[in-house]
């Protein structure tokens, strides 16, 4: 298999983005990336996009032909790719496995959501769409009550606080306020996280990300087509793992754990080589607070059982034993959802150059963690620095 | 236990796998003989959350409580929740409704069943 390597990459803001179409925000991302690549175009192989609402939110489908054709890309495969919240992480994978394969030199992999002109019922009911619709759906379960389900039983199982919890908040809002990409970073206290208004019991309005609109993108490609700059960055791909899981929550034996991310997270680390104490840095799935403390776990990173206490002690902060979500996550820097799984990779390439604005000192190896549905998709990829 | 309210299963014919899905094939063995059983609608809180911001197709609803529940059958379901104070994962709980037009059944704690 071929190695796969980090030649350009592009985002936008996430944010509002009220006067752009979700084609022109994918067509922004995706340009920076290509023309950071420096490859040209006739190069690249294929097109993957990861989307996940823009059917329901938007009536718009078919936006890798449609991106494709507004950057100049005629001919080629252009596939959406769809894996609800994990889409972005499922389309980069597509990518790698196209210029592993061989199939392909370089592939461009675009994320990307507009959410934000849409009513919270209307966003509410377009991601219910990722639930098991014969069985969990006709109950009027939705996604912050899938993880207040789960908070109630850590809580039970491991003693985690309301205030654990916040420090994971405290902690993400602070690093968005760093990040000139986060759509909502924030100086928050204790007392306004455990002040705000319940959504789903014991899940309050601080403990949920904010829905968005964003792109992100990244040309993937042999090490042959790279610039001197990026070959001398050498930033490659050591694991890309696709798992799948129950789309039902009662299908899953433990309430705070999700299979897909313990299965990835074991494929990851045995295709790199690494263990969890190899890792800088890691982008994580943290959809709500809870999520957080979950993935930590499942990952790996953090004993079971103490994510909450890890979060309380400064152990996932940006000077702890292992930094989480340096972005702010998707908790401040906000959940584009089809975007996400890119824009983790695309801030995880940052930290890697050297580049970040909130950069995470010495960094050589990245790992970045989608979790899609009730975890019934999960992308887990590790990026590491050749020199 | 005969006033115990009974949910609706399926159960394979060839293997005996039982699910709570109306389906055609068992995933178990991907026989096609399903037949419909009746199971205790009886068991165990799990966990449960109140939604206060519902999808459309519910909004008119405002709040409800969605729990789930291990059966005495040894089946985890999802459904809706009569919560009160003091619940606590664990307790025992019994449906009060398992004919909505949706197959979604509702449970209460009730300690005596």
């Amino acid at each position: 298999m071929n190695t796969v390597y980090i030649a350009g990459t592009g985002s936008t803001r996430f944010g509002r983005h009220s006067d752009t179409t979700i084609e022109a925000l994918a067509v922004d991302a995706a340009a920076r990336a290509i023309v950071e690549s420096g490859i040209d175009r006739s190069r690249i192989g294929a097109v993957y996009l990861g989307n996940f609402v823009s059917g329901p939110l938007n009536g718009k489908e078919v936006l890798a032909g449609i991106v494709a054709e507004r950057l100049g890309l005629h001919g080629i495969p252009c596939t959406k790719v769809e894996g609800a919240c994990a889409s972005g992480g499922i389309a980069f994978r597509h990518a790698c496995m196209a210029v592993a394969s061989g199939m392909c030199d370089a592939v461009l992999v675009v994320g990307v959501e507009t959410m934000m002109h849409a009513s919270t019922p209307e966003i509410t009911s377009a991601l219910n769409c990722a639930m098991d619709n014969e069985n969990d759906g006709p109950s009027g379960l939705t996604f912050p009550g899938v993880f207040g389900l789960a908070w109630r039983v850590h809580a039970e199982k491991y003693g985690t606080t309301r205030e654990d919890i916040a420090a994971v908040i405290i902690k993400n809002k602070a690093n968005g306020l760093k990040n000139p990409l986060a759509q909502m970073g924030a100086d928050l206290t204790q007392q306004q996280i455990a002040s705000s208004v319940m959504i789903a019991d014991p899940l309050q309005l601080f403990d949920c990300c904010p829905p968005s609109d964003g792109a992100a993108a990244v040309v993937v490609s042999r090490r042959e087509l790279l610039t001197d700059k990026a070959r001398q960055q050498g930033i490659r791909v050591m694991a890309s793992a696709q798992t799948s899981g129950s789309a039902r929550i009662s299908h899953h034996p433990d309430l705070c754990s999700f299979d897909a991310t313990v299965l990835a997270a074991q494929q990851a680390y045995a295709q790199s080589g690494l263990q969890a104490a190899d890792i800088d840095l890691v982008e994580l799935h943290d959809c709500f607070s809870i999520a957080e403390i979950i993935d930590s776990e499942d990952l790996g990173l953090v004993p079971r059982g103490q994510g909450g206490h890890w979060a309380a002690e400064g152990r996932t902060g940006m000077q702890g034993d292992i930094v989480i979500n340096p972005s702010g996550g998707l908790l401040a820097k906000g959940h584009p959802v089809g975007a996400t799984g890119v824009g983790q990779i695309y801030e995880v390439i940052q930290q890697l150059r050297g580049e970040h604005a909130n950069q995470v000192k010495g960094a050589r190896t990245g790992m970045t963690h989608n979790l899609g549905g009730v975890g019934v998709a999960c992308t887990v990829h590790i990026l590491g620095a050749d020199a | 236990m005969s006033d115990i309210p009974r949910l609706k299963f399926h159960a394979c014919a060839a293997c005996g796998a039982l699910a709570n899905t109306d389906i055609l094939i068992c995933a178990n063995c991907l026989g096609s003989a399903m037949q419909t059983v009746e199971v205790p609608a009886s068991g165990t809180l799990v966990s449960w959350t109140t939604i206060r911001k519902p999808p459309l197709r519910f909004k008119a609803e405002g709040s409800y409580h969605v729990g789930v529940f291990d059966l005495d059958n040894g089946q985890r379901i999802s459904g809706r929740f009569l919560a009160a104070d003091g619940n606590k994962p664990g307790q025992r709980v019994v449906a009060t409704d398992t004919t909505a037009a949706s197959g979604i059944a509702t449970f209460k704690v009730e300690s005596h069943v």
